[in-house]
């Protein structure tokens, strides 16, 4: 399900070398053998994104996204894609996501993504996330 | 375990008279009266001279007396009378709690007394706002409180539970919006171009297809408010016909809780035969919620530890509000 974290690093007293896990397979704690995880740190005013994973089970791509007006990307429903908002706002479908803002979408959630800079120039850290096996990747397990 | 720095809705308005009326909130017993002058007070229902409860007393002005041998405490707790000497005991007293009154409910602050922080009761005017018409019921369920805000955050029980009412198979066909925000949960459902729900159609004089939505927010951990209705398809939220459903969870132990609940609606508000149905219509709903969730409160308490629940994607909202609540509870711990 579309998952909206608000500055989960600002309200969070995780690690801070490590941060806080924003998503994370499994994120029922104790269940199923751990698969990936997503952190989110900010350190002197930056966000600071880290990705922990079986590699043997897990792929992961990561990329610095910087937008003018608008980001368009289509997912596959079997990845699921993280989104931390480094600077400026943008808007996605109806949400106002702020500088460490993250968002995640995972199967049934829109596949079209269409993320829009509302003023300046904004960025984001886009993680990829998808399964060996082939099978759907989610965060809640 | 309870998270106790919190405001909590002990009662209603309505419930706290001139009579002692007894309360057991987090396992902590409290008498709950009102002075002369209509204040609300809530103390520990647990007298410091032999520990009878204070509710059975009588209410002497401003103070209430002990039904067993007199001992009489005032609105702060302090023992102003031991009738057998003149001496008092010094540590004759009884613990008294913060408590606000707004729009129909009575909220107590079972934690540390300096840190109740009146302006973090919840929002609840839609109670006593005259736009709006309210339904109310309150009802004890033999259930652990988080059974209750799990059912909240996962309306697709709705599907299944509330068939004649408010349910509907298209309810868990939809997806939801998780958001976090501090300690604040919410899960989202919108539902285009689908029938109004059995229970409001009437009332709402609709037939044919309309937007609906629900959006439960957690206000962890003793208050959750459910924003819903139905728009014209493609019309704002806003322009719709409205409901918040105010719920005040309030555990009494590990496998009790009381349910306050408050229905407010913006439409058809002059239509007294809609809220004469909505409250048959409505203690329905809550009843089939009790009955299910008295039902897993049974089939949890005979669970072996080790097994867990198999959590799906629509229990997103569910496990968040868990995590909140767990972060709550070790905060307090320490
Ligand atoms: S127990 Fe209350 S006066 Fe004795
Ligand atoms: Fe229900």
């Amino acid at each position: 399900m579309q998952l909206i974290l608000r500055q989960p690093a600002a309200v969070d007293t995780g690690d801070e070398s490590t941060g806080v896990v924003v998503a994370a397979s499994p994120d029922t704690f104790g269940r199923e053998q751990w698969q990936w995880d997503v952190r989110l740190a900010e350190s002197a005013g930056r966000y600071v994104v880290t990705v922990s994973r079986n590699a043997k089970t897990i792929d992961v791509i990561e990329e610095r996204i910087d937008i003018a007006n608008a980001y368009e990307a289509t997912r596959s429903v079997n990845e699921l894609w993280l989104a931390v908002v480094l600077d400026h706002p943008v808007t996605h479908g109806g949400f106002l996501l702020e500088p460490g803002d993250v968002a995640v979408w995972e199967g049934d959630d829109p596949t079209s993504l269409s993320i829009r800079a509302v003023a300046n120039n904004a960025s984001l850290h886009v993680v990829r996330i998808t399964r060996r096996d082939g099978k759907a990747a989610r965060w809640v397990p | 375990m309870y998270v106790l720095n919190a405001w909590y809705v002990a009662a209603w308005s309505t419930e706290v008279n001139r009579e002692p009326a007894r309360r057991v909130i987090c396992e902590i017993p409290v008498v709950l009266y009102r002075t002369q002058a209509g204040a609300a007070v809530a103390l520990e229902d647990r007298c410091a001279h032999r520990g009878y409860p204070l509710s059975p007393g009588r209410l002497v002005g401003d103070d209430i007396e002990c039904g067993y041998h007199g001992f009489t405490f005032d609105c702060s707790g302090a023992c102003v009378r031991v009738p057998a000497q003149d001496i008092i005991p010094k540590q004759a007293f009884v613990r008294s709690f913060p408590v606000v009154e707004k729009d129909g409910w009575i909220w107590i602050w079972t934690g540390q007394k300096e840190l109740a922080d009146v302006s973090k009761v919840p929002d609840t005017h839609w109670m006593s706002d005259p736009e709006w018409v309210t339904v109310t019921h309150s009802m004890p369920f033999a259930c652990r409180a988080e059974l209750i805000h799990d059912n909240l955050l996962d309306l697709t029980h709705e599907s299944f539970i509330h068939t004649s009412t408010v349910g509907d198979d298209y309810i868990y066909k939809h997806g939801i919006t998780v958001e976090v925000d501090g300690d604040v949960v919410s899960a989202d459902r919108l539902m285009p171009g689908v029938v109004a729900p059995p229970l409001y159609a009437r009332t709402m004089a609709t037939d044919g297809l309309y937007d609906r939505f629900h959006c439960t927010v957690f206000y962890p951990p003793g208050y959750l408010l459910l924003h819903s209705g139905i728009t014209e398809q493609g019309k704002p939220r806003e322009e719709g016909y409205l409901i918040k459903v105010l719920n005040g969870i309030t555990p009494i132990d590990a496998h009790n809780s009381w349910y306050y609940y408050a229905f407010s609606r913006n439409f058809g508000t002059d239509q007294h035969w809609a809220t004469e149905e909505l409250i048959t219509g409505l203690a329905t709903v809550l009843e089939e919620d009790k009955a299910a969730l008295e039902w897993q409160e049974i089939g949890l308490q005979s669970r072996p530890y080790d097994v867990r629940d198999s959590l799906i994607a629509q229990d997103a909202g569910v496990a968040k509000a868990r995590k909140v609540m767990e972060r709550l509870l070790a905060a307090e711990k320490q």
